[in-house]
């Protein structure tokens, strides 16, 4: 039964993966003549994967050197999404002053599109960087101000009544009590938070056409290379993928609630 | 003068104009080193009461005064031992006792500070247990820890919210002993709140009944006029505990639970008048 087990789980998931393919290479021959087959798309994708560190010219370099560019600017979007969200959550979960204040507008712009944001960055700081740091900030930064919020505002009052009884200073009661009491629902936050960080940086490289995977991805199409679409996707898919993973083994790491 | 007084004192929650008072017209004093029970059902206002104590809830009516000062807030002069534990899960044992020891005496050299620590879960019996989280630990431990917790500080008082309440019914049994040896030994003025008649009449040297809520005020006192250090098979017998535990449970289910339920019954018939 676990051999079993084992080798489904091993097996199904190449399964799925194959029967995609198999649609895709069908698409391909079939009713979308322009859509490159899956054989067509690694031939001409092979020299960006197999050297993925190369840089030919400034828009033409293998993958991984375009994923660095994105992930270094997806990490200052990120840091500041964090440094800036979480002291946001903090306040709206500890003051119901601030939360009726605030809770409104926060509301408001965060169904607000990156792409949106991205001219407001331009029009702000007028180079393409900061206003793409800017535009990954603002829109990463929501679930992790929201979710920090539930979390303070779920911490037990048991908690708090110690913190009050032993008249711990507002520093020690957020150091010991406050942050590891939140900090599950937290990471819940940043997870979401760097995932939308990663869905943001595709966009805001067409827009600015600077270099990474997703300006690739865009200059790509304009230039009818349409097979590093989908190498592009791919890459795009499993450096999230990777992502996520890589929160979800710091949040077992950080895990302090009972 | 006593060392707690509470004169009138009324409490209730929610908005002022309609609100019915949980408790009401309190007064209650608590000599310097005595142990004193307040026994009453569940949701009478037993915590009510002790929040009070505790400073973590202001009177809406009279006052609480200790060793002749009154209260305005939470204090290391109290220590308190909530029902529920409220130990803080991601510290150990140690840590969570610690943290009290840190606070209130923060010029000690760390190995004091842990020696003290160390001190605290000896007498609580938990002494090789200090590295263990409270969710490793049992329910009547982790009560422990908690009483550690309280008594590291070194507090005047002990305040004592249903602390075993929480706990399966030999459990408790077997802590009640202990928690009588505990607080005989640290020799502090203990204000306890229980529903459990024979635990307060095992660790008190007075027992005082609460009636049923809503408005629920307090019965005539019980002396317990038992020897110590009193054991809970032995005390069984005798019968000086039998004619307390009578005297206190005829007043419970006597004029402590009428007076709760002519309040049921009259709130309706007001409520159809307005």
């Amino acid at each position: 039964m676990k051999r079993h087990l084992d080798a489904s789980a091993f097996l199904l998931p190449l399964v799925g993966a194959l029967l995609l393919v198999a649609v895709w290479g069908f698409s391909s021959v079939t009713w979308s003549k322009n859509l490159p087959s899956p054989l067509r798309t690694w031939e001409v994708s092979r020299p960006y994967v197999l050297e993925p560190f190369a840089k030919r010219g400034e828009l033409d370099q293998g993958i991984v050197r375009f994923a660095w560019y994105s992930l270094r600017l997806v990490a200052q979007g990120y840091a500041l999404a964090i440094l800036i969200g979480t002291p946001l959550g903090f306040l709206l979960g500890r003051s119901r002053l601030f939360s009726r204040s605030f809770d409104p507008i926060i509301q408001v712009l965060r169904p607000v599109s990156p792409l949106a944001w991205l001219p407001l960055g331009l029009v702000l700081f007028g180079r393409s960087q900061p206003a793409a740091v800017f535009t990954i900030a603002i829109c990463a930064m929501w679930p992790t101000v929201l979710n920090t919020a539930v979390g303070v505002r779920a911490i037990p009052q048991d908690y708090l009544n110690v913190a009050a009884v032993l008249q711990l200073s507002p520093v020690r009661t957020l150091r010991k009590v406050l942050v590891p009491a939140a900090l599950p629902s937290m990471f819940t936050g940043f997870r979401l938070s760097l995932g939308i960080a990663w869905l943001v940086i595709v966009a805001v490289e067409m827009l600015t056409g600077s270099p990474g995977v997703g300006g690739f991805l865009w200059q790509e199409y304009n230039s009818l290379v349409y097979e590093h679409i989908i190498l592009c996707i791919l890459t795009i898919g499993v450096i999230g993928f990777a992502l996520d993973r890589l929160m979800s083994a710091l949040e077992e790491r950080f895990k302090t609630a009972a | 003068m006593a060392f707690l007084e509470i004169r009138q004192v009324g409490k209730g929650y929610g908005p002022r104009a309609r609100q019915e008072p949980v408790i009401r017209g309190i007064d209650l004093r608590v000599g310097q080193g005595e142990t004193l029970a307040v026994v009453g059902y569940s949701g009478a206002g037993k915590s009510t009461l002790l929040s009070l104590v505790a400073g973590l809830l202001a009177p809406d009516e009279g006052t609480l005064t200790l060793d002749g000062r009154p209260i305005t807030g939470p204090g290391p002069d109290r220590g308190i031992v909530f029902q529920n534990y409220s130990l803080l899960p991601w510290f150990s044992a140690r840590d969570n006792v610690l943290l009290a020891v840190e606070q209130i005496f923060p010029g000690w050299p760390r190995d004091r500070q842990l020696a003290r620590v160390q001190e605290m879960l000896a007498l609580v019996g938990l002494a090789a247990a200090g590295d263990k989280r409270p969710r490793e630990l049992s329910g009547g431990m982790r009560q422990r820890v908690a009483i550690a917790r309280a008594l590291a500080i070194d507090p005047q008082m002990l305040l004592l919210d249903e602390p075993l309440g929480a706990l399966d019914a030999l459990t408790r049994a077997a802590l009640q002993d202990e928690l009588e040896r505990i607080c005989r030994s640290a020799r502090k003025t203990v204000l306890l709140v229980t529903n459990d008649v024979d635990e307060a009449l095992l660790l008190a040297d007075r027992v005082v009944p609460l009636s049923a809520g809503p408005g629920a005020s307090l019965g005539p006192a019980v002396e317990v006029e038992l020897p110590r250090p009193r054991e809970r098979r032995a005390v069984n017998h005798d019968p000086r505990f039998k004619r307390a535990r009578n005297e206190l449970i005829e007043w419970l289910l006597g004029p402590g639970r009428r007076r709760g339920s002519e309040a049921r019954r009259t709130a309706p018939a007001m409520g159809l008048v307005a």
